[in-house]
């Protein structure tokens, strides 16, 4: 006599047509199992409602800005002054690298006050890991860029030139171990 | 917060209308939340005195990512690398695969020595790495008047650095 | 001229201030992320910018918000599978983790225990779900917006709050 489940979830959305809605209602309030799962359906979908959600509000907000950004454009919704493009390719193990290329195109436009030719990147991944930075910008703030990749910080490799005095031995195995394992007075 | 960080940083060197449709702000937070920094200071021990060498270095990574320390001396070259590594439970372990190349005795071939090690880690905790050794043969440290090699290696989340940089 | 651009103008300010909550409370159920919902519905409203011919009433806006939106999760989806299986054949044999951008991002947003079993329905269940739950959207007009059968929509409802169920339960299990 019970309706199956799937019928009272129906039943719960308002979506059973007049007739049997009505006959449904019926059953319903004579029936302490269908009364049951109705409930703990009711309960589930008061629960997912009641979950706590972001604010859309600065989403939109942002929205705003950047609509208003391209109307600023014309049509073709870029800036017309890029003259170059390059692709940089950098393998995603290099990523941290692209923070600092971000940091440092920025600190171009800063440094040659380009407020109306700000350098614009897109960073799209490829697959097998491979990342894409592309970056429109005037070409001699391009070669500045590329020159800049040579510092230091883009690399992963440190030297250290060992004092000319010291002669050094194989003191045993290499070892290494916590700081705060070392035994003894010694304050290295 | 870290998005705003970054934002924030970004303002600062007047990059304001940097538009946000290509700069893809998902990839880059998340490659920030795993960036890591390492510091590095190496040291040159001589037997019971203070450090006669002390030199740092910093460097950004990602787990995986090794950093490659190279020290050359007079009868020695060593190479460490270090690579921080995020397991599967989160946890991250800092592997140093050292090679060692040395010529004790002048005129003499040179020595080969190579090394693996791994150790778990926390962030900020820091770690000593002895690629010549630290124990044994002390006394002949002394009577050769010859030195060790200390390298100290903390590992900190770049996101937190960034994030007390901009308060 | 200028009369007409202002006209297009104000209709479309009407269309994102009425729908945009809507949009982005269905694109953060979907995705689970809160920089990854704003994502689709900036390209979703962007595109509807773009095509510069409105739609006939907000209803068919907001049914054609909701499909693109839709579509562009579901792409997500599969090029985060792609990129995941492309990964693991061409990483190196070291057996740590590897994780992109975007997992980070997702692991790193608390979650309520809501969201969590919602992320883990399989997502045509939990789209469904998701277009009943928290846009009152009737079965009829989901299944429009999916291109699918309104039968199809109540089977995959009740399916969802099946799963749903037993998911949440296990989380209080595991919670304690």
């Amino acid at each position: 006599m019970c309706p199956d489940k799937e019928t009272l979830s129906a039943y719960l959305d308002g979506e059973i047509e007049l007739p049997w809605r009505e006959r449904l209602g019926k059953h319903i309030k004579e029936c302490p199992a269908c009364q049951e799962y109705l409930d703990s359906l009711r309960q589930l979908s008061g629960r997912l409602r009641a979950d706590p959600e972001p604010d859309a509000g600065p989403s939109l907000e942002r929205l705003k800005h950047r609509l208003a950004a391209r109307a600023a454009y014309p049509a073709s919704g870029r800036p017309p002054i890029w003259r170059r493009r390059i692709t940089l390719p950098l393998p995603l193990a290099a990523g941290v690298g692209l923070v600092i290329l971000c940091l440092a195109v920025g600190l171009f436009a800063a440094a040659l006050n380009l407020k109306s030719s700000v350098p614009r990147m897109s960073i799209k991944k490829l697959p097998y890991g491979a990342t894409e930075v592309e970056v429109a910008a005037p070409i001699e703030d391009l070669e500045k860029l590329l020159k800049s990749l040579d510092q230091p910080a883009f690399t992963e490799e440190i030297i250290f030139t060992l004092p000319e005095d010291s002669r050094f031995i194989m003191a045993g195995e290499p070892r290494m171990l916590r700081a705060e394992d070392i035994p003894g007075s010694r304050s290295w | 917060m870290v998005r705003r960080g970054l934002l924030l940083l970004m303002l600062i060197v007047g990059v304001a209308s940097l538009a946000a449709e290509d700069l893809d702000l998902n990839d880059l937070e998340g490659l920030l939340d795993e960036a890591l920094q390492l510091n590095i200071t190496a040291k040159v021990l001589p037997p019971n005195d203070q450090p006669v060498y002390d030199v740092r270095s910093s460097k950004l990574t990602i787990p995986g990512r090794s950093i490659a320390v190279k020290m050359v001396g007079e009868n020695v070259r060593v190479d460490v690398v270090l690579t921080p590594y995020l397991a599967d439970n989160n946890e991250l372990v800092l592997v140093a695969q050292g090679q060692v190349w040395l010529s004790e005795v002048p005129e003499e071939a040179v020595k080969y020595h190579a090394t693996i090690k791994s150790l778990p880690i926390e962030l900020g905790e820091k770690v000593l790495f002895f690629p010549l050794g630290l124990d044994g043969r002390l006394s002949e440290l002394a009577e050769t008047q010859s030195f060790t090699i200390q390298l100290e290696i903390e590992v900190l989340a770049y996101k937190e650095l960034l994030k007390a940089a901009v308060q | 001229m200028m009369r007409t651009v202002e006209a297009a103008d104000d209709s479309f300010r009407e269309v994102y201030e009425t729908l945009y909550p809507l949009i982005f409370r269905i694109a953060f159920r979907i995705t689970g992320s809160t920089p990854i919902a704003e994502d689709l519905c900036h390209e979703a409203f962007i595109k509807y910018f773009e095509k510069q011919r409105a739609l006939p009433d907000m209803d068919q806006t907001k049914y054609w918000l909701i499909r693109v939106v839709k579509n562009l999760s579901f792409n997500l989806e599969k090029r985060k599978k792609r990129e995941r299986s492309a990964y693991e054949k061409y990483s190196k044999q070291i057996p740590v983790s590897i994780r992109s951008g975007e997992e980070e991002l997702l692991r790193a947003e608390a979650r309520s225990a809501v969201q969590k079993c919602l992320n883990k329905l399989p997502l045509k269940l939990r789209t469904v779900l998701v277009l009943k739950e928290y846009s009152g959207l009737k079965y009829k007009e989901i299944a429009r917006i999916l291109g699918i059968r309104e039968g199809n929509v109540k089977i995959r409802v009740f399916r969802a709050r099946e799963r749903l169920a037993v998911l949440l339960k296990e989380d209080a299990h595991v919670s304690g």
